[in-house]
């Protein structure tokens, strides 16, 4: 009887465990753009991958600071190795998150900083 | 008869007044072509022998001109007295050949731009060396200062008055004589080669980093656009800048919207796009895109504002 007292009580705290940890992840994550351009606006930390036509990018926000790194795109060898990896930073206040950083390239950029936006205003020259 | 005496009058103060409006002395801007006499300045010499195995070296001497009228005479600087030709404030000397060291220099002619108020001056002209080891080239570049007065001669030249007094000649300093000018020179000389032609691409160029060096960003805005509308130089700046970006990126293949889907995002970006903003100017659309183009590459690659900070 004590023994299965035990293992329902064990089975309790580990549902238990489980839920708090669903609930109260460290770190947000999101599947969409709206869900996470609702959270940076927040000023939560957030954080999603998402593939645009031209690549794979991580849309990372933490402390009002938005971060945007290129993980993979196409493009010839030398150019893949000049934009990859690569991030560019934006400061915000709270409530005044600019969705342009995550639906355009370049609208919005002027106000960040970062290798990729370097590359980027590089790139532009040859339009 | 009475009459007639009254005419007589009437007829007699108007040819006074007349003959006093012809006679009073008219003023003129002053220019060294009419000037006899002499003056010292203070001359700070730079010398750019980067090309001929040496630095870049300035020294300080002084200068004394002898001035008759529209030939001066200038004092040895380092390779003997010279003398010169004046036309309103520029004199002009013609280049020669002398003797330095083991080898010879041939010295390229030199305009002296004087500044209208007398104070100073300013040149700069290529040389070439060549000796039995070196064949090289370089500039020598001299900014004077004037030191015997803080005016000019007799500070303003009065002359009788001509009934058309012929207008002078504008002068115009080149590209390179401009960039040496502190920075509220240059704007007035920006300024004075626009009126004369407002779509000079260089001066509205040069005149917008001016400006954005003050913080002036509309302004800065408004060069740009003017200066991208002269379409042959955009392209050729343009140019440049690709050439720029592939030397100091080691590209070896011209990036394109194909090759490159960042490039063909960003472009798709402007396309869509009906009213762009950046740094809060509203980048007008115009049936020319390429300028729309440019305007974002130039703008972007101009910080004129700080990022925002919490």
């Amino acid at each position: 009887m004590k023994t299965k007292i035990l293992i329902i009580l064990g089975i309790l705290l580990f549902t238990l465990l489980i839920a708090c940890k669903t609930q109260t992840p460290t770190e947000p994550t999101c599947n969409t753009k709206d869900c996470f351009i609702t959270k940076a606006n927040n000023c939560e930390n957030v954080n999603i991958d998402v593939t645009e036509d031209f690549g794979t990018v991580n849309y990372a926000s933490k402390d009002c600071v938005f971060t945007k790194t290129l993980i993979s795109t196409n493009g010839t060898e030398e150019t893949k190795k000049l934009l990859e990896s690569k991030t560019l930073s934006c400061k915000y206040e709270q409530s005044k998150f600019d969705q342009r950083w995550v639906n355009s390239i370049i609208f919005g950029i002027e106000y960040c900083e970062g290798e990729l936006k370097d590359r980027i205003v590089d790139m532009l020259a040859f339009l | 008869m009475k009459k007639v005496t009254v005419q007589l009058f009437i007829i007699l103060i108007i040819c006074s007044v007349l003959t006093a409006i012809i006679s009073i002395p008219d003023v003129h801007a002053w220019s060294w072509d009419s000037y006899e006499g002499t003056t010292t300045w203070d001359v700070v010499v730079t010398v750019d022998e980067k090309e001929c195995e040496g630095g870049v070296r300035s020294e300080r001497n002084t200068l004394t001109i002898t001035h008759k009228k529209s030939t001066a005479q200038l004092t040895d600087m380092g390779h003997g007295p010279v003398t010169g030709t004046f036309f309103s404030n520029i004199l002009t000397i013609p280049g020669r050949t002398i003797r330095d060291g083991s080898g010879t220099s041939v010295l390229g002619g030199a305009s002296v731009t004087f500044t209208p108020d007398c104070l100073s001056f300013y040149t700069k002209y290529p040389w070439r060396y060549k000796d039995s080891r070196l064949d090289c080239s370089g500039t020598t570049m001299y900014q004077g200062k004037r030191k015997d007065a803080k005016e000019c001669p007799d500070a303003f030249v009065v002359e009788s008055h001509s009934p058309e007094p012929l207008p002078l000649p504008q002068v115009m300093r080149t590209a390179a004589e401009i960039k040496n000018l502190p920075a509220t020179e240059q704007k007035a000389e920006y300024e004075k080669i626009l009126d004369k032609n407002p779509r000079d691409f260089q001066a509205n160029y040069a005149l917008a980093h001016i400006l954005k060096d003050e913080k002036d960003y509309p302004g800065y805005v408004q060069r740009i656009d003017k200066a991208l509308e002269n379409k042959n130089y955009a392209e050729k700046l343009r140019k440049a800048r690709q050439d720029e970006v592939k030397k100091r990126l080691g590209l070896t293949i011209d990036p394109t919207t194909v090759t490159v889907p960042i490039i063909f995002a960003a472009k798709g970006d402007l396309d869509k796009i009906v009213q762009p903003m950046i740094y809060d100017f509203n980048v007008l659309k115009t049936p020319d895109t390429r300028s729309l183009y440019q305007k974002w590459t130039e703008y972007l690659s101009n910080k004129l504002r700080e990022p925002v900070t919490n």
